[in-house]
């Protein structure tokens, strides 16, 4: 069972540090867009009553 | 006793002199990279919620993200990439390129200014001129990437103003000093050298000047171009015009205080000043491209085009007090060009009156220069043309498209304007 789980910790490893690459060049993109543009209109997510 | 060689922990003990202590301004770059890994830590687990701050362009991106970013595993990766711009600033300072020195005839000199001329003989002389807040030598920076070069294989004269740093005779100067006690006497060398007017090229800040000599002294000027040339200040990136807002109460009078200290204590402008600027325009740029850079080997052509370009940008001079304070206030907050109350010359410089053919170079990603500015000016200009490179302010200039978005097209004007 724990090999189990490390051969699943080490498949999603990865996956999840590609997701964190992703996340940071959207990160820097955000930043010179704002730099460029000004910050983005905020978008209200609350649930309508 | 034997002498034992002493344990060094110094990264810089291989580094260029020239690039100790840099890029400018180092503390904001590195606290910029530390912060953005930082705020992007701690905001990871809403990256994918609505009301996340993404940029509408980015928003969609976002959302389609696989699964929530975990905040170890975005330190994880913030803190590689912080160490890769570590290892991209290191390699920059212990890169082997060294810029040669100018071979290029200096034919006129006043104070710190000089003319120099990239030409042969025979050719025809067009006289350059470059901004006050960098070097000149943006425009013959290596083989291949060279403006001056570029003139001068096509048989024209070249003839560059370099500013050179300021000195005691310049250290009052304003930019009329410098229009009247410098680029009016180059232009009377370069009219006397064509035996008639001549075609004056502009980059930047230069392109302002230059408008200035086509406007006042329009007998000496046969063309004028201008490449990635401010003229309405009120179009600008976001950054620029928030720190505007800031500094920009009462014509700019907190900003004319700041600069007067600032020239009373270093006694003239620091390029700092600038450089720090600049970097508001894209926070993240330095620390996208020193990582860009690691990954570089030494030789690669693109890693010396990136040194010798940061090199360039490291070494800007300082400007006159009075200078700067024109630039940063008349110009950027009060735009005094675009409203018709700047004075150069004798009298208000006014682009309607100019009468020769114009070429301007209006690029679309131009940040410090954007294209809402520079087409201003050509568009006071009865008959100017428009061409706009997809390239940044200096893309433009050392870019991988310069010939085809530019060099091409300046070229094909200049022998248009020779024919008429």
């Amino acid at each position: 069972m724990a090999k189990a789980d490390e051969d699943k910790e080490e498949r999603e490893t990865p996956s999840r540090r590609e997701v964190a690459k992703r996340y940071l060049d959207l990160w820097d993109r955000n930043m010179s867009l704002i730099a460029r543009h000004g910050p983005p209109i905020p978008t209200d997510d609350r649930p309508e009553r | 006793m034997a002498r034992r060689s002493r344990p060094t922990t110094d990264q810089s003990a291989d580094a260029a002199p020239h690039r100790i202590g840099k890029p400018t301004p180092l503390i904001q770059h590195l606290s910029t990279a530390l912060a953005a890994v930082q705020h992007a830590t701690l905001a990871a687990p809403l990256a994918t919620e609505r009301r996340f701050p993404w940029h509408s362009d980015l928003r969609a991106e976002a959302q389609a993200l696989p699964e929530k970013p975990l905040p170890p595993e975005v330190a994880a990766e913030g803190v590689s990439r912080l160490s890769e711009l570590m290892r991209g600033i290191e390699a920059w300072q212990r890169h082997p390129y060294r810029r040669p020195a100018d071979t290029a005839a200096e034919i006129w000199s006043d104070g710190a200014s000089r003319l120099l001329d990239f030409g042969s003989r025979d050719g025809a002389p067009v006289l350059i001129v470059p901004s006050l807040i960098n070097r000149a030598y943006i425009l013959d920076l290596l083989p291949g990437r060279s403006l001056v070069e570029d003139l001068s294989n096509a048989g024209y004269a070249p003839l560059l103003m370099d500013w050179g740093t300021p000195g005691a005779e310049e250290r009052d100067f304003g930019l009329d000093d410098y229009l009247q006690q410098r680029l009016r006497p180059a232009l009377a060398i370069a009219r006397a050298l064509a035996r008639g007017p001549v075609p004056v090229i502009g980059y930047c800040m230069g392109g302002t000047l230059a408008t200035a000599l086509a406007a006042r002294a329009a007998k000496d000027v046969s063309a004028l171009v201008t490449i990635g040339t401010p003229w309405d200040f009120t179009h600008r990136v976001w950054a620029s015009a928030a720190l505007t807002q800031v500094w920009g109460q009462q014509q700019g009078m907190q900003a004319r205080a700041v600069l007067a200290g600032l020239g009373h204590s270093f006694g003239a402008i620091p390029s700092d000043v600038f450089q720090t600027l600049f970097a508001s325009l894209d926070p993240g740029l330095a620390f996208r491209k020193f990582r860009r850079f690691a990954k570089l080997e030494p030789a690669d052509p693109d890693a010396i085009l990136f040194t010798a370009l940061e090199d360039w940008l490291n070494d800007g001079p300082p400007v006159p007090t009075q200078a700067a304070t024109e630039i940063l206030v008349d110009w950027h907050i009060c735009n005094d060009t675009c409203a018709g109350r700047w004075e150069a010359l004798g009298d208000t410089v006014d682009p309607s009156a100019i009468t020769c053919p114009t070429l301007a170079f209006c690029a679309a990603q131009d940040r410090i220069a954007p294209p809402g500015s520079t087409t201003a000016l050509p568009r006071s200009i009865a008959g100017a043309q428009i061409v706009r490179p997809d390239a940044g302010h200096v893309g433009m200039i050392v870019g991988r498209n310069r010939r085809a978005h530019v060099v091409d097209p300046l070229l094909a004007f200049l022998a248009r304007v020779a024919n008429d």
